[in-house]
Parts: C-alpha cells; structure tokens; sequence
C-alpha cells in the first residue's frame, strides 16, 4: 500500500514536470515491478508488453477506425450533415444550436474522437449560429458539449482500449454505447430549449425549411448513414470482427472523400500518416499503461482498495458516485485516454465486485470522462473551441456549457438507476 | 550564419536536415503500410462474402502490419514532440527550472524509450531462438520484432538529440496528442 502511494505521487511529480504520460507510467511501473517482484521480471515484462501489445488483432481495430475519421474529416461531408439538422431544426427557438448537437451526434457517428468532432463543427456550426445572431455562449457550449458525444457513440477508440484492459467485448461496448448516445442527444437538445425558454435572446428562431429543401439537404448525408449502418450493423450482427468493420469503414470513408472530389494522392498520403501518428501516440499510452498496470496488480493495489470499499458497507450507488467525483477531478489535470488507462485497473475489480456489469460501467467511465471534458475550471473540449475562438472569453464558454453540464447530470442518473438503457442493446445481441 | 555560434548553426542544419529527410522516409512508409492494412481487411471481407475465398492469413497480417504502422510513427511523434504530456503547469514554473526542464525531460525520455529498445531486441532474439512464428503463413516474428526494436532505438536518439540541441525538431505542437479521442 505504501509502495503504491509513493510510487502515484513520483508519477504525477514526473506529470506535472511535463514528462510525458507514457514515459512517466512506464518507468514508474518498471520501477515498482521490479521492486515488487525483481528485475528480471521487470525487464521481460517491458519487451513483452512492448511488443504484444502493437500485435494485438483486437487492438488492431484502434487505427484503422483512425483512419475513418480522419477520412470523414477530410470529405467534409460535416458541412452536409449541418445543413440537413439545420433544415429540420433550424426554424424553432435555439434550433441553430439542436442542429449543432445532431450534427455532432451523427459525425460521432463515423469519427471515434471528442475533440476532432469538436474542432470540425466548431468551424463550421459557430459561424452559421453568429450570423443569425445566437450569443456566443450558447453557440460555443453546444458546440464544446456535442463534442463530447465523440467518444460514447460508436466507433469509440476509447471504448476499444477500455474493452482490451477489462476484457469485455468491443462489440457489446459498441452496442451498449448507442441508446446513452442518443439520450445524451435528447437532454442536450432539452437543455437547449429550457435556455431559450428562458431567455430567447441566446438563440433566435431561423428560417424555416420546407419539405422539399429538407429531402435535399439529406442528401447529402445518406453516405454516412450508410457508413454508420454497414460497420455498426456488421459488427452487431457478427458478419464481421470490428477489426474487418474498422478496415470495410475506412475503405468506405476513403470512398465517400474521394467522390466529393476532397482527396489528392498528396492529402491522402498526409491522412494515413496524420492516422498513424495519431495511434503511435495511442499506443505508447497504452503500453507505458499496461506496464503501469502491471505494476499495481502486483501491488494489489486494485485488490486492497475492493476490499477496503466493501469493507465500508457504503452503498454501490455512493461508491460510484464518488468514482464520478474522482473523474470530475482528474479531467482538470489529464486528457481522456490517460484518465481511462490510469484509472480504469484501479476501479474496475472493486466495481465488478460490487456487482455493476463491466460493460455498464465502462459507458459510465465514458460518460464520466466526457463530462470532465467540459466541466470547469478546466475542460478540453472548451479549451479547444477557445483556441478557435480567440475572440470569446474562456469564462464565456463556461457559461454556455453550464446547462450541458446539467443535462450530463440528468444522463448519468439515468444510467446509473435505470442500467438497461445502456444493456438492452447488448443483451439482444446474445 | 554569425561567425560566433557558426560552428553550432552548421551542426544544428545538418542535424535538421537528416531528420526532415527521415521524417519523409519513415512518414511515406508508415501511410503505405497503414494503406495495404486497410486494403487487406477490404480484400479478406469482399472474398469471403462474395466470392468465397477469404483471404486466410487476413487476420495474422493486420496484426503484423498494425505492429510496423506503430513503431514506424514513433519517431515520427518523437520529432515532433507530439508526446501526450501535462502542460497545465509549465506557464507557472519558473524560468530556470523551464530551462532545465529542455534538457531533463528529453534525457528522461531517452533512458525510458531506451529501455524498451534495448528489451524489444532481447525480445526478438528470444522469438528467434524459439521460432515462434505466425499460424497460418509461417512466418517468423522475430524479424518484426527486431524492426519495432530499431525503430526504439532510433527514437532514442532523436531525444538524445534533443536533449543535447534543447529544441524541437520540427514545428510541432504538443497539443495535437489530445486530438486522439
């Protein structure tokens, strides 16, 4: 126990001293492994998990769903699946900013990432909801917040890498993400109302559409749709791994860039590279994790802290909601992968030992990690749209995130007392 | 190029200069590799479903190729510094410890990105002494192994380099980490 508490505290020393995540975990797991057990366990297990881990089939999923979004970024077909929310939400109160959310939700869809979706519609939605005089709270909080619905609807690389340290089942994580995905849409697009309810200047109506205009608007978004129903469809109905999913969606993003005439043999050379850069990054997280991991399983560390928590006789539903504390904290220091691999072998022994279903608690992880994306004082999310915003206050988007902040609230109480929202749709599957 | 510090300018464009040409070299290879991954899985899925005729080492293949994607970027975040790290606090140390931070920090990074180097290669050593290899094509593993090694090794000493020069290679910014999820 006390191994494990100094050896957290030299962890975030090296952190805050802009060690990189990777580095930090993985030296500081070496080194308590090897204090732990021995050396030369210690060394065998970093050439291992070193090399097992890039080697992985499951994992493999992780790139190639990369790829796809990054393919879906660079066709820009973002800008279709605005105008055709904005066709149908557009004419009511605040209906600028429903649409912001749908558009969020539906490029969540095909892109596994909460701040590519935020920064994509941010350039797009937040000009369109400026010229129809919408305050910049209320435009760049929905903007921040639809952001967030990146990670929990599926493809989640996030929901990858938590199946592959818990071992759950991709498939059924993917499944169990969708109706919390859509709830989320629901209560953002609610929050929306009771804002403009209360106070219509945040957001005025827009012009209507008609029938016609809205059938052509969904046009142009039928491709994604389409995306979305052929990998999330394979992978539920077990006609493909989500490894095969991941491979038939980049090909079928490739595809949709390439017939909007958005790719040059130059730009699609830098979307693979820009791809596998981003999993390199992943990948050195996760394996300086897993070492880290290693370390305090042998610590048993995970077991110390199940045992302690049931040894409190404190009900399930307080411990859980001390983990979503825990979350809110951590998402002011860290970004999202390292918070679920830091965490997640430290928690998921006790949660299961509770009786919470691993999958369940993995979407509440998610959940939980999102809402730390946007909670004061520091949310990724809104530092990424104040970086594209120069000219709104900080404290601005704050503000226009507070009614998201509530609808995330309402959510995780849903989840957490009516659990088959997040298991009905895996439970079909088997 | 001032006549002072002309010996340090020259040493820093040469260095520069091979590591762009290396970022090229290891960039193109890495968007061919991730290319054919995607094409394989296409390829595998298509010949099952309509033309009866998978291809059967679909599955072996990607995980190999998704092994070379991940190492062959490593440098590639290295130069860039595109390393997930915490800047919360940088603006808030002071000015030395930020200084020394330049060098310590890369130098830390080369002993940890070391060590996994040095244990992929006793890795691969040990996968070829025991022949490991892949179920349905045979192929040995080690060779791959000793690939992602290499690749380490050469991350190593791009920290070294930086660590010795103080700088970032390329104009990278940090914050693009986060644009992972």
């Amino acid at each position: 126990m006390t191994l494990s508490i100094v050896a957290f505290a030299i962890l975030f020393a090296l952190l805050f001293l802009e060690v990189p995540i990777a580095f930090g975990m993985a030296a500081v797991g070496f080194v308590g492994f090897a204090v732990v057990i021995g050396i030369s366990p210690a060394l065998n297990l970093v050439g291992q998990i070193a090399s097992d881990t890039v080697m992985n089939y499951t994992l493999s999923v992780v790139p190639l769903f990369v790829l796809m979004g990054n393919f879906v970024t660079q066709s820009r077909i973002s800008h279709d699946l605005y105008d055709a929310s904005n066709a149908f939400l557009g004419h009511r109160r605040g209906g600028l900013a429903m649409a912001t959310i749908v558009a969020c939700g539906g490029f969540s869809a095909v892109c596994g990432s909460s701040l590519a979706t935020a920064a994509t519609m941010s350039r797009i939605a937040i000009p369109s909801m400026r010229r129809f005089g919408y305050a910049d709270s209320l435009a760049a909080g929905a903007v921040a917040a639809g952001g967030t619905l990146g990670i929990l609807i599926p493809p989640s690389v996030i929901l990858v890498l938590y199946g592959a340290m818990t071992e759950q089942n991709v498939a059924a994580l993917f499944a169990a993400g969708i109706l919390p995905g859509i709830v989320g849409i629901l209560l953002y697009i609610a929050a929306i109302s009771v804002a403009t309810a209360i106070n219509p200047s945040l957001g005025p109506r827009a012009d209507r559409t008609d029938w016609a205009g809205r059938l052509r608007a969904l046009r142009g978004v039928w491709g994604v749709l389409l995306l979305f129903s052929l990998v999330m469809g394979g992978i539920y109905f077990g006609v493909f791994t989500p490894t095969e999913a991941a491979g038939i969606g980049a090909s079928g993003a490739f595809l949709i860039a390439a017939l909007r005439g958005t790719l040059t043999v130059r730009s699609t050379i830098a979307v693979l590279i820009d791809a596998a850069r981003t999993t390199a990054m992943m990948f050195i997280v996760l394996i300086g994790a897993l070492i880290f991991a290693n370390f305090i399983n042998m610590a048993r560390l995970p077991n110390i802290i199940a045992e302690w928590v049931q040894g409190l006789d404190a009900s399930p539903i307080a411990v859980i909601f001390i983990i979503l504390a825990i979350y809110v904290v951590l998402g002011c220091i860290l970004e999202s992968l390292s918070m679920m691999l830091l965490t997640v072998p430290l928690f998921y022994p006790m949660v299961s030992a509770l009786g919470f279903d691993l999958v369940w608690f993995g979407i509440f992880v998610v959940v939980a990690i999102e809402l730390s994306l946007i909670t004061p004082p520091i949310g990724l999310n809104v530092f990424v749209l104040k970086a594209m915003l120069p000219d709104v206050e900080t404290t601005t988007i704050f503000r226009g995130v507070l009614a998201f902040i509530v609808a995330d609230f309402f959510r995780l109480a849903i989840l957490v007392f009516f659990p088959g929202v997040v298991l009905f749709l895996p439970r079909l599957m088997e | 190029m001032s006549e002072t510090g002309g010996q340090t300018t020259l040493d820093r464009d040469a260095v520069t200069g091979a590591v762009r040409r290396l970022e090229r070299a290891l960039g193109g290879f890495a968007a061919l590799t991730l290319l054919v991954t995607m094409l394989i899985t296409l390829v595998d899925v298509l010949g099952r479903y309509f033309f009866s005729a998978p291809l059967p080492a679909g599955h072996e293949l990607t995980e190999l190729l998704v092994g070379v994607v991940v190492y062959t970027a490593i440098p590639l975040i290295t130069i860039r510094n595109q390393q997930i790290t915490i800047t919360l606090f940088s603006a808030r140390w002071p000015e030395w410890l930020r200084q020394l931070l330049l060098t310590i920090v890369p130098l830390f990074s080369a002993v940890v990105m070391g060590l996994l180097a040095w244990r992929l290669i006793v890795q691969a050593s040990k996968l070829a002494e025991f022949g490991s290899a892949t179920i349905y094509l045979q192929w040995s593993i080690y060779p791959f192994v000793y690939f992602m090694g290499i690749m380490a090794v050469l991350s190593t000493l791009i920290y070294l380099i930086l660590a010795i020069f103080r700088m970032k290679l390329s104009g990278g910014d940090a914050d693009v980490g986060v644009s992972a999820v």
